[in-house]
């Protein structure tokens, strides 16, 4: 059984390899994708620091806009990167997890 | 059962499984009738397992669709393929050959044992469908909680390959290679439940286009006031504030020639109103407005529902609904002209607004001669009986029910389906006693 388990993660790869250089072009364009979804992430994250922030302060704090940051704290809270901390006048609050 | 593997034979063929699908194939199944469904989605459930609750009753409608979905995917009788196509269905003889597409997952699904490790290990995120792009799913993701089957789907078309699930994936699921499935199965019977969408968001110009942050769809404030939706609470979506002031514009999609909707959608009065009083319970002090032509509750307890409504303190304007703007800090302006009294247009500010769409049907099956029956002026599916036999189509031996034939709410879709399916099983009788003789 790990015999085949281990034949079967080598075709994964195997395949990947193949995938890689058929898509290279593609590929570098996703790869950008992701770096700049991990700088937004980052940036998220570095914005709610050991606080609790509202979504606002977030995009202040992070030099993006309100929607882009809740689209975020949205992913980073299903994910449980985050969580919903309390409320701050008209906004809910969040802190990381 | 949830199915893997080609079938070539079957009593009957339901095609979509929301709960028209689901109900019309369990009532085939539980008379002994062998029955093969084929869902274009990930997951069966159909629009009914993405809604808060329902009306008039406001039961919580995962609660009453999950047993339903669970029950269909554990028959003995039925079989199951999500996530596939029908490319078409041709009479031979007393029967039916229809072509049937897998699309591939790039799981195997065989060896997947819905751990979501592959989810977990994945980078990348992407607007969530089930959330309407109000959330955010990984690129490889189980559609959502209580997805039946429980099987991930890999976008292969954003996925950057970097390997992360295939080394996260306990059973070697991961299948960057798989191809589209194609198979040939044979009925006797087909249902064609395959329901209804709405009208695009761009579809009206006037109405922000799509383009306004915070002038949202009614699936949408389905999600955002489902316990476990996107935001944990109903956000308005530019800057995540709890919104004070609501507004629904009904027929905003529906009795409107220039759409090529000339009819009314039936159930957006009702899940208007059933969304403002969830929102008047989630946001006891926020104002709620629905601007409407005219309010049509016709089923039973709907009226009852519509003044509770009004004793809760839901405001409801008649007014026609010409423009929609938003402000410096994305506050939707609707320049409204109220139906009753003498007063001129005037301009009102909210702060989230929900637009009541049209509904159009899902998939219009003679475009393309994907099946050969026809379907009316308003695209739906046509009965050549539509008084006495709602249910029929115009190719003998193919029924249809539920937002498939027109516009309807869950009750009528209920009852509908029960109908196509007894005349299903009346039809496989008649077919299989003319086979014997
Ligand atoms: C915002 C909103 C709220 C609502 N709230 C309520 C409520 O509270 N109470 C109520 O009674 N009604 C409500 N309704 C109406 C309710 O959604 C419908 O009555 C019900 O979902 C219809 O079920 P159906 O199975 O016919 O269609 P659907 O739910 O649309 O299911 C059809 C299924 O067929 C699949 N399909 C389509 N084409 C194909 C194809 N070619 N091949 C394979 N599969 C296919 C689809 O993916 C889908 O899963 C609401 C509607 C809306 C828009």
């Amino acid at each position: 059984m790990a015999e085949e388990t281990a034949k079967k993660t080598n075709r994964a790869l195997e395949q990947l390899k193949q995938l890689r250089s058929e898509r290279a072009e593609e590929n570098k364009k996703k790869a950008e994708r992701q770096k700049e979804q991990n700088r937004l992430q980052k940036a998220v994250l570095d914005a709610l620091g050991d606080g609790e922030r509202t979504v606002p302060e977030i995009a202040e704090a992070a030099g993006i806009d309100t929607q882009t940051a809740l689209w975020w704290v949205t992913a980073l809270r299903k994910y449980n990167k985050v969580e919903t901390a309390g409320k701050r006048g008209d906004y809910p609050t969040y802190r990381r997890k | 059962m949830i199915a893997n593997h080609p079938v070539e034979r079957a009593d009957a063929l339901v095609v979509g499984a929301g709960i028209a699908g689901l109900q019309a194939a369990l009532d085939l199944a539980d008379q002994g009738f062998q029955v093969v469904i084929v869902e274009r989605q990930p997951s069966i459930g159909g629009h009914m397992i993405n809604l808060s609750k329902v009306f008039p009753t406001l039961d919580c409608a995962s609660c009453i669709t999950t047993p339903r979905m669970a029950s269909t995917a554990h028959h003995p009788n039925i079989q199951v393929f999500t996530y596939s196509e029908v490319d078409s269905i041709r009479p031979v003889g007393d029967r039916f050959q229809a072509t049937i597409t897998r699309k591939p997952r790039y799981i195997d699904e065989d060896k997947c044992i819905g751990c979501k490790r592959c989810e977990e290990a994945c980078t990348l995120y992407l607007p969530d469908e089930y959330d309407h792009s109000l959330g955010a799913k990984k690129a490889v993701s189980i559609p959502f909680t209580n997805a039946i089957p429980q099987y991930p789907v890999l976008d292969m078309d954003e996925c950057f390959l970097c390997g992360g699930c295939a080394r996260a994936c306990p059973t070697d699921a991961i299948d960057y290679m798989q191809k589209p499935e194609t198979f040939q199965l044979e009925v006797g019977a087909v249902i064609l439940a395959t329901g209804y969408d709405m009208t695009p968001m761009d579809a009206k110009s006037q109405y922000g286009g799509g383009k306004l942050p915070n002038v949202i769809s009614p699936w949408q404030a389905e999600r955002l006031l489902a316990p476990h939706g996107p935001y944990g609470g109903v956000l308005r979506p530019s800057d995540g504030k709890i919104p004070d002031s609501i507004a629904f514009v009904q027929c905003a999609g529906s009795r409107d020639a220039s759409l090529g909707v000339p009819y009314c959608s039936r159930v957006c009065c009702m899940y208007a109103i059933k969304q403002a009083m969830l929102l008047s319970g989630s946001l006891p002090i926020a104002d709620i407005t629905i601007y409407y032509m005219d309010i049509r509750a016709f089923g039973k307890g709907y009226e009852q529902f519509y003044q509770s409504a009004k004793a809760m303190g839901i405001e409801f304007v008649k007014a026609k609904v010409g423009r929609i703007r938003e402000d410096e800090e994305h506050n939707p302006i609707l320049r409204i002209e109220r139906q009753e009294g003498d007063s001129a247009p005037e301009e009102v500010r909210h702060d989230l607004v929900i637009l009541s769409l049209g509904m159009v049907p899902a998939w219009i099956p003679d475009r393309d001669g994907i099946v050969p029956l026809q379907t009316g002026s308003d695209r739906f599916l046509l009965s050549p009986k539509p008084r006495i036999s709602p249910t029929l189509t115009t190719l003998p031996g193919v029924f249809a029910c539920g937002a498939a034939t027109g516009p309807k709410d869950i009750v009528d879709t209920i009852v509908e389906a029960g109908a196509a399916a007894m005349q299903a099983a009346a039809h496989l009788q008649r077919t299989l006693a003319g086979a014997a003789k």
